[in-house]
Parts: structure tokens; sequence; C-alpha cells
């Protein structure tokens, strides 16, 4: 199964529980997809066996083919080329607002003028820590797109037989859609506070457009207060699990450390609910 | 020598706009002839490559010099690759002042563009 686990916003302990859950239900593969902010490796600890470029193909100009016409930076949907006629004849590319669409190599009408070339965006890692397969995707800063690093780790763990947990970008972006998209299940991380219920109230949104089944995991759960439980039930909504706020957890968190083995039992009864739903 | 300036309105006595790619107007004008053309900025509320869009217009129109208050990073880089030599207009002057000062080698060139953070607190200051 393809498990995602995702949030309205970051810092509700999505990565947490993402790396809690995998190690729950091991052997497993955690995949961390919040490619411009991964941090499930800070606390997984993986012992990494290799590391990979991701490469995606941008446009260079050859100048003594290129006639200055201004086709290719016509085209670009992105405005990422300027073509400067003569007397200047100068061309300028601007790679961090390039989507590799490959648009203007195809417009190009002279011969060999405009070529693709491969371009650095960001690296692929991968590893394993104990029974848990690790991979992350790292996209370098100022990138235009997040959406082809995590469709490309996607790729990857397709054909894998075992369960996969894809930790998301937080949000409701477009690499958000990416990274949710035909998982078997979604399971949501939600705070029980205002801004929590509505950011949750977002992501909820996005899941249902895309007709996934989904649940949701409350952290720093409180007696009495019902928000999450209220909306929820608006909505017909699962709730799989409730993990009250504790301080072992964020003392643990920030010496990058997680208390595997503490929630196990329980995630392990998500899995089992999940597998009822999905499987 | 045409002359590229960012304004409030497209006219020559309009106020010069300190912002470059999101300027209201834009207004050209020609010291040989006298002629002046303004229009509104297409790019101002674009959501991507606003200042390069916007500098494209510069360069289609073969101005030769450019004025406004700052210019970004992108738009700086098409500017410059154009030959086109940017000026930074004193505050509050009219197209006109602007383009008086800078025939009489009164305003300062820019050697670098707007830092993007800078930029970007001009662009709220006058919302
Ligand atoms: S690949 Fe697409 S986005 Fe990149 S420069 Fe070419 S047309 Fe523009
Ligand atoms: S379309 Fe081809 S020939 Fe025309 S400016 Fe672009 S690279 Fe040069």
């Amino acid at each position: 199964m393809k498990i995602a686990v995702a949030s309205g916003k970051g810092g509700t302990g999505k990565t947490t529980f993402s790396l809690l859950f995998s190690k729950a239900i091991a052997p497993s593969f955690y995949v961390d997809a919040d490619v411009e902010e991964p941090n499930g490796a800070i606390f997984l600890k993986p012992t990494v066996n290799s590391v990979e470029d991701f490469t995606e193909p941008v446009p260079r100009i050859i100048p003594g083919k290129c006639t200055y016409c201004g086709e290719c930076a016509k085209a670009c949907p992105y405005k990422a080329l300027v073509i400067i006629p003569p007397p200047a004849k100068k061309t300028l590319f601007f790679p961090e607002l390039c989507h590799s669409c490959g648009v203007c190599a195809y417009v190009c009408p002279e011969k060999g003028a405009l070529i693709e070339v491969p371009r650095k965006k960001g690296i692929i890692r991968r590893g394993k820590s104990g029974e848990i397969d690790f991979m992350e995707g790292v996209l370098n800063l100022g990138e235009a797109s997040a959406v082809p690093l995590i469709r490309e780790l996607k790729r990857r763990v397709k054909n894998y037989p075992g369960d996969v947990i894809i930790d998301a970008p937080p949000g409701t972006s477009c690499p958000v859609v990416e990274a949710v998209e035909e998982t078997n299940y979604v399971l949501l991380v939600a705070e029980p506070t205002p801004f929590g219920v509505h950011d949750l109230s977002l992501v909820v949104e996005m899941i249902e457009m895309l007709s996934l089944p989904h649940g949701i995991i409350i952290n720093k759960a409180q007696e009495g207060n019902t928000l999450v439980e209220d909306f929820a039930e608006s909505k017909g909504m699962e709730i799989l699990y409730r993990i009250p706020f504790s301080e072992e957890i964020a003392r643990m968190y920030s010496r990058g450390e997680l208390p595997f083995g503490e929630f196990e039992e329980g995630f392990r009864k998500v899995y089992k609910r999940i597998k009822e739903i999905a499987g | 020598m045409k002359i590229f300036i960012t304004a409030k309105g497209n006219a020559i006595d309009s106020i010069v706009d300190p912002r470059f790619g999101r300027a209201e107007y834009y207004v050209i004008y020609d010291t040989e002839t006298g002629k002046v053309i303004g229009g509104k900025n297409p790019h101002k509320e674009g959501r991507i490559a606003v200042g390069i869009s916007f500098a494209q217009i510069a360069i289609e129109n073969g101005v030769e010099a450019a004025i406004s208050g700052n210019f970004g990073p992108n738009a700086f880089e098409v500017l410059k690759a154009a030959g086109t030599k940017m000026h930074r207009a004193k505050e509050g002057q009219t197209v006109k002042e602007a383009v008086e000062s800078l025939l009489s080698g009164e305003l300062e060139e820019f050697r670098e563009a707007t830092p993007r953070e800078v930029a970007e607190k001009i662009e709220k200051e006058l919302k």
C-alpha cells in the first residue's frame, strides 16, 4: 500500500508521525517528498548508500547558429528566455524560471540553434535504517517547481512490493497534489486549534477533489477539546489516532530523536484500519 | 536617443514611478523628435517575470536609456545585456524633469540591481 501523510501547514508533526508509522509497520519504505525542506533523515539517521543528481533538460542557445529571431522567448510560457536582437545579439536564460517544458526547443526554426542540456535541480538520496528503506529528494534552493522531483521519487517506488509511507510537503499546492496522487490513503495530521482546523479544511477540500480515502491523526489532542472532532463529523471523516501533547516527544524532537517504539501499537492499529478501508 | 521612463501616468508631466517591473505606466521620450509615447504596464499584475517582461517592452522600442527609482535583478540583467543605461530619478520628479536631469548629466547611473528584498519593500510601501 502507498500511504501519504499530509498536513495543512508545516510543524504539525507530519514528519514525526510518518516516521513513527514507518517504524511501526516495518519492513517499510519511508519517502521524504517534502523536497523543499526534507528533514526525515535527521530523525531516521539512515545509512546512505546512494546519492544521485536529479536533472532536467534546459535550453542552451548556440551563438553561431541562432539568428536571434526571438521565437523561443515569445513561446516560453514562463518567460525564462530573453532574446535581444541585433545589434546587441544577446540571449539570456533565467534558470530559476524554467520549468523544462521543452517548448523553446520545439519552436526554434533554426536547426541546432537551441539544444537541450541537463541541469541539476536537486539530488535523490537513498539508504536504509534497520528495516526501513529510505529515500529523499532535496530540491535546490530557488528552483521553479518541486513537482518533477516528487514525480521522480514516486516513479521509483511505484513497483515496491511492500508498504510505502510518503511524507508529503505541507499545504495545498501542486507539489502536495503530486505527492498524494495515486496513493491508497492519505493520513492528515492536524492540531486542535482554530487555525489548525482551518488549515485542515483546506487540505480536506483538496483531497476530496482527488477522491482519495483519508482520515485524521490529531496531534496534541486535549481532553475536552473537540475542534477537530466536530469538523471531522461534519465531513463524515474518521479520526484514526489521538496523540496527546507530550513533553517527552518535544524534548526528543529538539535533539533530533524520536520515541520510536512508544507509539508502535497505536500506529499498528491505524495501519490495520487503513488496510480495512483501502487495502 | 529614446528614453524609457516608469511613471504614474502616461504623459510627460506624470510623476516617475519608483518601481520598475510593477510600475503603473511607462513613457518613452525621443530626444530627437520630441515625440512621447506612453502606455499602461501590461505586466503590472503578472505573477512571474514581471521585470523581465517589462524590460522587453523597452528593448522592443529600441531605447538607449531607462529611468526609474529601482531596477530588480532580472530587469537589470536584461537591460544591461541590451546596452540600455539605467538611471535613478530624483524623488518626486516628473518624467520631463527626470529627462532634463538625465540630459544634463545629473542622474546617478545604476551600477547594480536593487536587491530583491529592497524592491519588495518598496512595492509593499506603495500598496
Ligand atoms: S524549457 Fe520551457 S520554461 Fe524552459 S526556457 Fe524553454 S520554453 Fe521556457
Ligand atoms: S528560436 Fe532559435 S534561432 Fe530564434 S532566437 Fe531562439 S534559439 Fe535563436
